[in-house]
């Protein structure tokens, strides 16, 4: 039978801990629901701008682009990969970081010319340690996911795409499905023609559209538009999947630790109870000792 | 005048939308104006600052690069970031301490990480004992 303060230490320190489970898991769900409301707003603005980019490539003939045909030509072998990994800042989130990590590195294997850039701490750690070729200078966090933070990294992106250093960019980041958290990898650059869908039908739209200076120039300018907002995507859907496996993590800690105690108050009192029974039959024999010396 | 529908959108959200009289906005080969029944442009716009007439009266914003979508019944003006003129000073310097906390993020994090790592495994060294 176990030494009754130790239960009690026991119960008390896993109180403790309950408290911070429960903190942590009140503090994601705030957060998930800034984030979404922040992605909400947005969504005016690049539901538009994939219509327009569709409206651009419906309205022109077919004209080449960097941002569509770059690095095309090239044979496979030479081409360059670059991986933008979204992963969490911190642990304290299930299998979070390790599924996300998994899912790069398998993804990542598939071509010998890759290289990392790793959103997150917890993935840059990892791939620093495996020695995978990780951009050092590309220190970002996931936490905040902003948009000034998502133009910054998609301009870094799209430089390293339009100078050649990059021939092919790919995102893995991770989205919330019916059933949890699922890993997710998304093209980035080149561009697809085919991705960019008509929304918003009921808006009229004129077939003679004048696109100025030039057809060119509005890609010019609208291709660094989608890669800010894809990046804003996905950052946003990782933040958002990451707090909501830190609150099924941080639910399951605080209803184990519940349990825990429950356990423990029970073998607490059963600990107190043999203690007063033994004391009292000790009492008694002690008593009946004295009394059958007497007589 | 005549007016049409101008709907400015940032990426923080709408900005405006209502009536417009005029519309001027700089594009890369220079400055355009835009009034009722324009023909149907696309038009990349360029970093800079924006007037819109409204009841007789100009309103300034600043805008980073995007597009205008001008149509003869309405013009969609997009751009990543939208602020009011008078409003351009305290927007950057948000925008700085912003950066500047990103910066100091990221070292904590990865600080945090390996020290609550490091502690972790302290910890669970002592239990095994």
């Amino acid at each position: 039978m176990a030494n009754m303060n130790e239960i009690k230490d026991r119960i008390s320190g896993i109180r403790d801990i309950m408290k911070i489970t429960n903190a942590m898991y009140l503090i994601s769900s705030s957060k998930l629901k800034k984030a979404r409301a922040n992605w909400e707003a947005m969504q005016p603005y690049f539901d538009n701008i994939q219509a327009t980019v569709h409206h651009v490539l419906e309205h022109t003939e077919e004209f080449s682009h960097p941002y569509f045909d770059n690095g095309k030509d090239k044979p496979d072998a030479q081409k360059k990969y670059g991986y933008i990994v979204v992963s969490g800042d911190k642990g304290m989130c299930g299998s979070y970081n390790h599924n996300i990590v998994k899912f790069a590195q398998a993804e990542i294997a598939k071509h010998d010319n890759a290289a990392i850039f790793a959103v997150g701490t917890a993935g840059r750690i990892y791939f620093e340690r495996i020695g995978a070729n990780v951009d050092v200078e590309f220190l970002y966090t996931v936490q905040d996911p902003t948009f000034e933070k998502a133009k910054m990294i998609a301009d870094i992106i799209t430089e390293h795409y339009l100078k050649g250093r990059l021939d092919e960019v790919y995102i893995i980041y991770t989205r919330i499905e019916r059933g949890g958290e699922v890993p997710k990898i998304v093209k980035m650059f080149p561009l697809e023609r085919h991705r960019f869908e008509e929304g918003d039908p009921a808006k009229e739209r004129y077939m003679t559209t004048r696109f100025e200076p030039s057809p060119h120039a509005v890609m010019d300018t609208v291709g660094p538009i989608v890669a800010r907002g894809l990046i804003y995507g996905v950052l946003t859907a990782s933040y958002c999947a990451e707090h909501n496996a830190r609150m099924s993590a941080m639910d399951a800690s605080t209803t184990s630790a519940r349990e825990m105690i429950t356990q423990l108050s029970l073998e607490y009192n059963r600990a107190r109870q043999a203690a007063i029974t033994q004391e009292i039959s000790e009492i008694v024999g002690g008593a009946k000792s004295l009394s059958q010396k007497k007589a | 005048m005549n007016s049409f529908k101008l709907e400015i959108y940032a990426t923080d959200g709408c900005f405006y939308n209502g009536d417009c009289e005029h519309l001027v906005f700089g594009s890369p080969d220079g400055s355009r104006g835009v009034m009722a029944g324009h023909e149907p442009m696309i038009c990349a716009l360029a970093k800079g600052e924006i007037r819109y007439l409204t009841d007789g009266e100009w309103n300034r914003v600043a805008v980073t690069e995007g597009f205008v979508e001008v149509m003869p019944t309405y013009v969609r003006l997009f751009a990543d970031t939208a602020v009011r003129a008078e409003e351009v000073d305290d927007y950057r310097a948000k925008s700085a301490s912003a950066r500047a906390a990103e910066r100091e993020r990221q070292r904590l994090s990865t600080k945090q990480y390996i020290n609550t790592n490091l502690s972790l495994k302290r910890a669970m060294g002592h239990k095994r004992h």
